[in-house]
């Protein structure tokens, strides 16, 4: 269903580490190489959450409203 | 990695960019390849899944966050590249802001220095002036008695010192050297650290005190040779041995009244000075000290004030003859605040705005220079526009060049400031007296003000660049216009306050204050009869006539430009000068008698009148014959004299009495010489001859007391005339550029014309056309805001007699106008005109 162009990751990747949700360090891949590793950071989690949280709110008032016109249709 | 590591260390964030982007491409290419593809299929199909990797780069560049930090420097760069390439509109620029900056930077430390810190001492800024108000007006001083009375009973004051700097002393036969007479706690009280020896103190008020005194700092140096060793020399003071123990600071030259002073005694001394004084304790007779007072901490100034009163009540009560039981003290802070300056002296609100008009003025100027330059890079923008600058980022970058020129300006406006202070202080002949306090805040301040005008002039000239504001015309025409009114307002005020300041540079007086000395002779004070008073006048009066060259010697109770003048308020009258002095007085005076005659000798209930006075008084009527009640006696007009204009300085409406001499008068007599030659020899032997019978004087030149009086507004005028000055320059140069611009934008256009015939006068009309229109606006605005400001300043304006429509102050500022325009303009006009059609034709 969804289809993300696998280069534009990359921004959104560097504008999260830049806003502290996210922190980066370089480490050896399995391949050997050095690769750059992100993981939450605390403020990332809390974000998260708090993000996913909200999705799931709008997505419950949009089912919500969808199966009242379907009710009502 | 942290913001600013992030900035700094580039090269390493764009290494790891680089790795990472590398790494996953080429995890998506092995992919690939282990999916079965070839080499460059597989590398084919992972750049299509990755997307540009430039602008992934640049998209992560920005996502850093540090993005508009390296923007703004490589526009700096850049900016700093194209004002290089340009350095004559990068010269006229900064000189323009410069100019307006560092002026304004300059007049306003001398001003701050001369209304604010011309005191150096401690806590001046809760010093009080106490002065004496009755129903009957204003009364001049304290007498000593009176001063001691107030050390010893008020409780609100930390301290009260006096000083008295009403009289001249001759030191060594040096005549008219000036001096103040201070309490003993006076220097202690101000804080005032002597810069050699020690100052006046406590121990020369003891009972049997040796006689001493201080010199002031510059005395010394010029009189002395600065020579520490003057310290414990006996001189002689209006010959009487005194030991000199110290010299003032530099910083202290005058009394905190503001009178010059070269040499200063303890207040004890007076007897010993002036022959004849009583003792102080008991002397309520000569009210010539001036009293000042710091409060104790917590009590307030009317508290002070109203306990300074009612210890004045109990001394009308204990010297009834000396003091009014209607009295009220009042206290006026010695260092006044700005409100209090502006609210005195008019004049200073003026000079504010004068100083506002000038930065208007710089900026208008600015404003026209930026969008000349705008238009000629027009090529330039239109470029970078058609390539993929957005129009934020054009204007940002424009911005940013105006930020760079302010940077410079402020930063070369502040050089010339440094210089223009010093040429100022040195036109204002007062070197060292002056501390120039502006602190960084103002310093800080004013580079602010630089940048938020030069901004906002350019913002419109930026605008225009990138096309958002199509009126290009009328911007420019506005900014003409501005800029026209501006120096319009500016000129003419500089014309009217430059006549004023011509006229009270030379009061117009009727006598010849040049040739004229005038002897204190002391005899007040010293319960003498009258005949005796008149016996001892008349054998000094003879002695100094028979010095060599001397015209004449008369006597008058208030010598003209002296101290303290005789003022009678009359109902319905301006205020009148009265005087009285002997018969012979308009002969020696040289005051020509319009009509009547002078006084007989001996002649007592007549006067005569100045020309303002018979106006003033019988408008209609012939004065002379009329009866006048003035000072306790019903008078007859017998002569009308004409106007003296001594006292049109200090006020200018005023009118002037005369009255003979009566036996109280004598003992405050002034006797006044003329002399047709240098009088400055006879201040020398003036005393001597004095002492030969016996009396000591003081000698005074009139020519002193008339400088002294004009040096005041000598100051004001000098900034305010500088100002006028810069505004002229900033008018030319705005003018010169406008002209120089359309010659140089429509040079071609002027070719095509010269080759299809156009004379001279075509052109030269095609060329001053375009901005003729809203310059004459600009200068009828300038015209009718010069108008209103006058009116507005007019009746309290300090400087002598402004008029509300100065015609001719009007009528020379526009002249000037008009002169700088046209001469400014003259110049890249006649350069149009040498144009060659083919050359310039065969360029384009």
């Amino acid at each position: 269903v969804l289809q993300v162009q696998q280069g534009s990751l990359y921004p959104a990747l560097h504008r999260l580490e830049n806003r502290g949700l996210l922190a980066a360090e370089w480490k050896d891949s399995e391949t050997g190489r050095q690769a750059k590793f992100y993981r939450l950071t605390a403020k990332g989690h809390t974000e998260l959450k708090s993000e996913t949280e909200s999705w799931k709110q709008l997505a419950k008032a949009v089912r919500l409203i969808l199966e009242s016109s379907e009710a009502n249709g | 990695m942290n913001w600013w590591r992030r900035l700094v260390h580039r090269g390493e964030m764009e290494r790891h960019l680089d790795a990472e982007l590398r790494f996953h491409f080429d995890g998506l290419v092995a992919e690939n390849l282990r999916a079965g593809m070839s080499e460059p299929e597989a590398r084919r199909s992972a750049r299509l899944e990755f997307g540009g990797v430039e602008q992934l780069k640049e998209e992560c560049r920005d996502a850093r966050g540090t993005r508009w930090i390296e923007d703004l420097w490589q526009d700096l760069c850049y900016g700093a590249r194209v004002l290089g390439s340009a350095p004559a509109f990068t010269l006229g620029a900064v000189a323009v802001l410069a100019l307006g900056v560092g002026v304004n930077l300059a007049e306003f430390q001398v001003f701050d220095a001369i209304i604010f810190h011309y005191l150096d001492i401690r806590d001046a800024d809760s010093v009080l002036h106490l002065t004496r108000n009755s129903r009957r007006g204003p009364s001049p001083g304290f007498p000593h008695g009176a001063v001691e009375f107030y050390q010893t009973h008020s409780r609100s004051f930390a301290w009260l010192i006096s000083e008295d700097s009403t009289f001249d002393v001759v030191v060594e036969g040096d005549a008219a050297v000036r001096s103040t007479l201070v309490s003993p706690n006076y220097f202690a009280s101000l804080g005032i650290v002597p810069a050699w020896g020690r100052l006046v103190d406590a121990q020369d008020a003891q009972p049997g005190a040796e006689p001493v005194a201080a010199l002031g700092y510059d005395y010394w140096r010029n009189h002395w040779g600065a020579d520490p060793n003057v310290i414990g020399r006996i001189v002689r003071i209006n010959n009487r041995p005194v030991q000199i123990v110290g010299v003032l600071p530099y910083s202290f030259p005058r009394s905190l009244l503001g009178r010059m002073s070269e040499v200063w005694f303890p207040v004890s001394m007076r007897p010993l000075l002036m022959a004849g004084t009583p003792t102080l304790q008991q002397d309520f007779t000569r009210p010539s000290e001036a009293l000042f007072g710091k409060l104790k901490p917590a009590v307030s100034q009317a508290a002070g004030a109203v306990e300074l009163t009612s210890l004045t009540r109990e001394l009308a009560r204990q010297q009834p003859r000396y003091f009014r039981d209607d009295e009220q003290l009042e206290g006026q802070l010695v260092q006044q605040s700005i409100v209090q300056v502006v609210r005195s002296r008019p004049a200073v609100a003026v000079f504010f705005v004068m100083i506002l008009l000038v930065l208007l003025s710089a900026c208008a100027n600015l404003g026209n220079i930026l969008l000349a330059r705008g238009l000629a890079r027009r090529r330039e923008i239109d470029i970078r526009m058609a390539i993929g600058a957005s129009r934020a980022r054009v204007l940002r970058q424009l911005m940013t060049e105006n930020f760079l020129l302010a940077l410079l300006g402020a930063a070369a406006g502040l050089g010339f400031g440094a210089a223009a202070v010093r040429l100022l202080l040195n036109a204002m002949d007062s070197p060292h007296t002056l501390r120039l306090t502006i602190g960084w805040p103002i310093l800080i301040a004013a580079l602010v003000l630089t940048m938020v005008s030069a901004i906002a002039f350019g913002l419109p000239s930026a605008l225009q660049s990138v096309r958002l504001n199509q009126r290009k015309i009328h911007l420019r025409q506005s900014l003409v216009g501005i800029q026209a009114a501006v120096s319009c307002v500016l000129l003419i005020a500089s014309g009217i306050l430059a006549r004023s300041a011509i006229s009270s540079a030379s009061l117009p007086l009727a006598f010849d204050y040049r040739d004229m000395l005038v002897i204190y002779p002391q005899l007040d004070g010293r319960n003498l009869a009258a005949p005796v008073v008149q016996d001892k006048l008349n054998a000094l009066s003879t002695r100094f006539s028979a010095l060599p060259s001397v015209a004449g010697v008369t006597a008058a109770v208030v010598p003209p430009l002296g101290r303290r003048p005789i003022i009678d308020s009359l109902p319905g009258l301006p205020p009148v000068y009265r005087n009285a002095v002997a018969p012979s007085y308009f002969t020696v005076m040289g005051l020509p008698v319009v009509r009547g005659r002078t006084f007989l000798p001996g002649e007592q209930g007549v006067i005569i009148v100045s020309e303002s006075a018979a106006r003033a008084v019988w408008p209609a009527q012939d004065p002379l014959g009329q009866q006048w009640q003035l000072a306790r006696a019903q008078r007859t007009v017998v002569g009308i004299v004409k106007d003296s204009g001594a006292n049109l300085l200090t006020d200018a409406d005023s009118i002037e009495a005369y009255v003979p001499m009566e036996g109280p008068d004598l003992e405050r007599t002034a006797l006044i010489l003329h002399t047709p030659g240098d009088p400055a020899p006879l201040v020398r032997m003036i005393p001597g001859s004095a002492a030969a019978v016996n009396e000591t004087v003081s000698v005074t030149l009139m020519r002193t007391s008339h400088d002294n009086l004009l040096e005041a507004e000598r100051g004001l005028v000098i900034l305010i005339g500088s100002i006028g000055s810069v505004a002229t320059t900033l008018a030319a140069a705005s003018m010169y550029a406008l002209v120089a611009f359309t010659v140089a934008q429509r040079k071609r256009e002027l070719g095509i014309r010269m080759a299809l015939g156009a004379g001279p006068r075509h052109i030269l009309n095609v060329l001053l056309r375009q901005n003729a229109k809203p310059t004459v606006a600009g200068a009828v605005a300038g015209l009718v805001l010069a108008a209103i400001l006058s009116r507005l300043v007019r009746s309290q304006i300090v400087l002598y007699k402004l008029e509300a429509m100065d015609v001719v102050g009007f009528a020379t500022g526009l002249a000037g106008f008009a002169l700088v325009s046209v001469l400014a303009t003259l110049s890249p006009a006649l350069r149009a005109l040498r144009i060659d059609p083919s050359t310039t034709l065969h360029d384009e």
